[in-house]
């Protein structure tokens, strides 16, 4: 008999030690890997310390990370894909999430997205990465942002005696700051100093086609907007600044120098906010940071180009829940203050507006300017689909080509227009 | 014995011993590199992303290319650039082979010191040179302007001039590789037949062309045939010295696509505007081309080429 | 005896002949100059205006970084080790395979000869992902061996084949019938003839072979994923990052890399002189 009691305590017990824990513990029995794929393979040892951080707080996933070179991250993520082998969250790049939703790579987040508490976030950022178009859900989430600012030499500046751009102003005063800018200064003829420098490049070229409320490509991104109306006025405008007025130096004889404003001799540009950490490190003249100036086709309205760096989760991964964790811890709580500095500005609210990441002891002195920048981040329609075809390869090319005095300004346009088109056909 | 007798036999060797030669070749033939050829030809017909796969399109490809401006382009450019290359390229290895073979003080250094860009990464040597030819303060550009007293060229900067800069920096990145080349063929030339030669009272120049060139020939022919699918295939340097910055975002292949060759086309095709199929329809018209070119070659060569 | 003039005459030749040789060893020199002085600068000194050849700073600490934060030592091991056994390997199948296609008729001989060039002309980035495909198949991604790196230059040499064929059709005939007479059977005849008078060829695509794996970038890439198997030019890539290049790191990096090929380069040219005279078979 009291063997029987015994056993029989014994076997209540048992049960309540695996029915009452069994809840809990089969969702920790479980032991998850995850794959994570990052392209910047330098700072590979600190993401494996915040992956082994995050193993710390939920001990059933462990992450392996893999850093591949920029350059050649694409290629091994198509090759994972074609071989069904894609990481379960990899970094994604702002222009081809459009893309790479059409083809189902990505999971859709915004039933993640929507959970959370957006107070916290930039939301502002969170439209650039919808797919397929502005009113679509969030396929990548964002960790950290950018924004295309106005930089400017304030020696060459002061030596004019000169006062520094304001915060509000047009494309006649820039223009008109720029010629006083330019100097010869050794009387051979050739300029030495240049009031502004143009770039064939997205972060400039389309900064000023919004800045002058046009936009590159149709909200149905059926066609391309640029040979008409003040999408051509923007790239007008760009274009004389080269050759008609000829503040700005050539493609030609820039080549080669990536960052040409750290030379000294120009004294405006415009890039993104990520310069400041370039332009701190290897300009030796002090500089400030204003917003671009407005064109004519504006109305006053300021459009800010802004993007920004995210991570997006595999369509057939086989942990949703525990890479959407991941993504969400790296993105907010997760990533250390000090991790996003300098132009870069993390998209957790928290990080971004810390002491830390004012930076107030460094240049620029008003560097709350890129968060203000930020919050006007405007359309969706930037990173339409084919990008990395229409913007960088043809558009790029073909303005150089005006820049360079290879072709006139409305015939490249048309011709450049027409091959855009057609890209964007395709989607 | 018995083993001997049928490894030695004439039947054996005439209709089985090749095959055993040529196998470990074969194995690899098919497995690695057959496989992947025809699986890229039926791509050229189909639009493919790699994470949804291939749709059958037919001729489509080829279609579009036809009528593309920028693939005609881009065609040219490769052409003008082999054409550019190929002469240049293989003399001054052949030069640069003769000046080093012989037995001076110190010709071990020389050779080395010339083999030196072969075997370097690319990716460095690209950016120096692209540094050095930088119109505004590259060294070249410095010295011109105070040796001759004049501005020197665009060099990259300008779509005239990219593709022959890129020319030169290829020939200087390369001329060793052949010049290995033909230095061992060189160093297969019979002394005797050189001694006889000098003993009848030919000189050093008509040695070089009545004997050497001859029996170099396969050589030549081998290295000619290497560089133009070499030419062809150009892709790092090009990448290197044309793509933008770091964090800039425009085209390679500049400025203004002048410098966009057949394999730049075909990886922007393939990895960027994900379009794998137009790319491996560029890379089977690349192959025709320089098939062709090949059969050509293998064709005329009776005339020059002087096997044993 | 030579007369003084005869001897003033091969001094000026010589002189001449150093003279342009040297002049041509400039043209490569310089560039090196370049990257050595690039590679002892600082961060943020890259890009100066006007260029300086003599960093104000020397940062021998670059070299260190690259050697043991960046890793550069351990990839080393994994490179020579991958590009060593793609050397080696080479010489028996493209030796075996070009003997045949230059010396021997057989079926389907130029058809697979012709197999053999055109393989070589379509660009690796059309084929990468179907051969990544067969390598996933062959469950060779990450391998510790790093078979996937090293068996397909061993089986499928074309450029090694097709080099060796063109070495071979220039040995003369009476050699092989010389063999004949001496009771070689076929294998005997490559082996004992053909193969030493091609150590030059051989030592050439040795040093090509070596070469080729060494400089690879895609195909490490792909095919490797753990950082401890990684090799030298994974390394080089890790340096152009995002927004900036680390250029100084990126020249100390090419500079060790090229170190260990010039060592071998410089080892291996004695086996480019012709070691067998023809003259010995004539007595």
């Amino acid at each position: 008999m009291k063997r029987l009691v015994f056993v029989a305590l014994l076997a209540l017990c048992a049960g309540l030690l695996f029915a009452g824990g069994s809840q809990g513990e089969t969702a920790m029995a479980e032991k998850i890997e995850l794959r994570y794929m990052m392209w910047d393979p330098q700072i590979i040892e600190k993401e494996q310390a915040l992956a082994q951080k995050f193993h710390e707080l939920n001990p059933n996933v462990s992450i392996t990370v893999e850093g591949i070179a920029y350059a050649q991250f694409w290629e091994k993520i198509q090759a994972m894909a074609a071989a069904k082998t894609l990481p379960d969250v990899f970094w994604m790049a702002v222009d081809r999430v459009k893309d790479n939703q059409r083809m189902g790579a990505l999971l859709d987040l915004q039933p993640y997205v929507d959970k959370l508490d957006k107070s916290n976030y930039f939301e502002s950022v969170f439209n650039v990465l919808r797919a397929p178009n502005a009113n679509g859900d969030m396929y990548a989430f964002p960790y950290a942002w950018v924004v295309c600012i106005f930089y400017y030499n304030m020696r060459l500046f002061d030596e004019a005696g000169l006062q520094y751009p304001p915060e509000k102003w047009t494309w006649d005063e820039m223009r008109n700051l720029a010629i006083k800018l330019t100097k010869d200064i050794d009387g051979d003829g050739n300029a030495d100093q240049w009031g502004y420098w143009v770039k064939g490049r997205y972060t400039h070229t389309w900064s000023y086609v919004y800045n002058n409320g046009a936009q590159m490509v149709s909200d149905d991104f059926k066609r391309c907007l640029l040979d008409e109306g003040k999408g051509k006025e923007a790239m007008k405008f760009l274009a004389d600044l080269v050759i008609k007025d000829k503040v700005s130096p050539t493609p030609a004889q820039t080549k080669g120098v990536s960052t040409f404003f750290t030379t000294g001799k120009i004294a405006m540009c415009t890039e993104g906010s990520w310069r400041i950490d370039t332009y701190r490190k290897s300009l030796a003249d002090p500089f400030g940071i204003t917003y671009l100036p407005l064109g004519p086709g504006s109305g006053g309205k300021y459009d800010s180009f802004g993007w920004p760096d995210s991570y997006a989760i595999s369509a057939y991964t086989k942990h949703p829940d525990e890479s959407w964790a991941w993504t969400e811890y790296m993105a907010g709580p997760g990533r250390p203050v000090d991790s996003v500095l300098g132009g870069k500005v993390s998209i957790w609210k928290k990080s971004a507006l810390s002491d830390a990441w004012a930076e107030k002891n460094m240049l620029p002195e008003n560097k709350d300017l890129v968060l203000k920048a930020g919050a006007l981040i405007g359309k969706n329609v930037t990173f339409a689909p084919g990008w990395p075809e229409w913007s960088d390869q043809i558009a790029a090319s073909d303005f150089d080509k005006i820049l360079l005095g290879e072709g006139d300004f409305d015939t490249v346009m048309a011709e450049m227009t027409e091959k855009i088109d057609k890209v964007l056909a395709r989607y | 014995m018995a083993i001997k007798n049928l490894l030695g036999s004439t039947r054996f060797e005439k209709y089985v011993a090749p095959y055993i030669f040529i196998l470990p070749m074969l194995v690899g033939l098919f497995v690695f590199r057959l496989g992947p050829v025809v699986w890229s030809f039926l791509l050229s017909f189909q639009k493919y992303n790699p994470f949804q796969g291939g749709a059958w399109i037919g001729l489509q490809n080829y279609k579009e290319l036809l009528q593309d401006k920028d693939f005609h382009q881009v065609f040219f450019n490769t052409l003008k650039f082999t054409l550019m290359y190929l002469p240049l390229g293989v003399i001054s290895s052949l030069i640069l082979a003769v000046l080093v073979n012989n037995k001076l003080k110190g010709i071990v250094i020389f050779r080395a010191i010339y083999f030196l860009p072969v075997i370097s990464a690319v990716a460095a040597v690209g950016t120096i040179w692209a540094w050095l030819l930088n119109p505004l303060f590259g060294l070249v550009n410095y010295l011109i302007k105070a040796v001759f007293g004049i501005i020197g060229p665009e060099w990259l900067g300008s779509p005239k001039t990219a593709l022959f800069t890129l020319v030169l920096v290829n020939i200087w990145l390369t001329m060793g590789y052949a010049m290995v080349i033909f230095l061992a063929g060189l160093q297969g030339v019979p002394q005797e037949l050189l001694d006889a030669a000098w003993v009848d009272g030919a000189g050093k120049v008509k040695r070089f062309f009545r004997i050497v060139l001859p029996l170099l020939s396969p050589t030549t022919f081998f290295v000619i045939i290497i560089t133009i699918i070499r030419s062809f295939q150009i892709f790092d340097l090009v990448y290197i010295m044309t793509a933008p910055a770091a964090g800039e975002g425009g085209a390679v292949g500049g400025p203004a696509n002048s410098t966009n060759v057949l394999v730049i086309s075909i990886f922007l095709n393939a990895f960027s505007f994900y379009r794998m199929g137009y790319g491996a329809a560029q890379a089977y018209v690349l192959f025709l081309m320089v098939a062709f070119i090949t059969f050509f070659q293998f064709r005329f060569q009776k005339r020059w080429v002087h096997y044993q | 005896m030579i007369s003084t003039r005869r001897k003033i005459k091969i001094f000026l030749g010589h002189s001449l002949h150093y003279l342009i040789l040297t002049a041509i060893a400039l043209t490569i020199l310089v560039p090196f100059t370049w990257m050595l002085s690039t590679s002892l600068k600082g961060r943020g000194v890259l890009q100066e205006i006007p260029p300086r050849l003599i960093p104000e700073k020397f940062h021998w600490s670059n070299y260190k970084d690259v050697l043991l934060k960046y890793h550069f030592l351990r990839y080393s091991l994994n490179s020579i080790y991958v590009a060593l056994m793609t050397g080696i390997g080479q010489l028996f199948t493209c030796s075996l395979a070009g003997f045949a296609f230059a010396r021997l008729k057989f079926w389907g001989r130029d058809v697979l000869f012709a197999l053999l060039l055109a393989t070589m002309m379509i660009p690796l980035q059309v084929m990468i992902i179907p051969e990544f495909l067969i390598m996933m198949g062959l469950g060779w991604i990450d391998h510790p061996l790093f078979l996937a790196l090293i068996v397909p230059s061993w089986l499928a040499g074309s450029f090694g084949t097709f080099m060796l064929r063109q070495f071979f059709m220039t040995v003369p005939t009476d050699l092989e019938d010389a063999g004949r007479i001496d009771g070689c059977t076929i294998f005997g005849i490559y082996w004992r003839i053909f193969l030493p008078l091609s150590l030059p060829s051989l030592a050439t695509l040795f040093i090509f072979g070596v070469m080729s794996s060494w400089n690879d970038l895609l195909r490490p890439i792909l095919y490797l994923s753990s950082q401890k198997r990684m090799t030298l030019t994974i390394g080089l890539a890790a340096f152009s990052r995002q927004y900036e290049v680390n250029e100084n790191l990126k020249m100390a990096g090419s500079l060790f890399t090229l170190l260990p090929l010039l060592i071998l380069y410089a080892f291996a040219q004695k086996y480019f002189v012709q070691g067998i005279t023809l003259s010995g078979l004539k007595g």
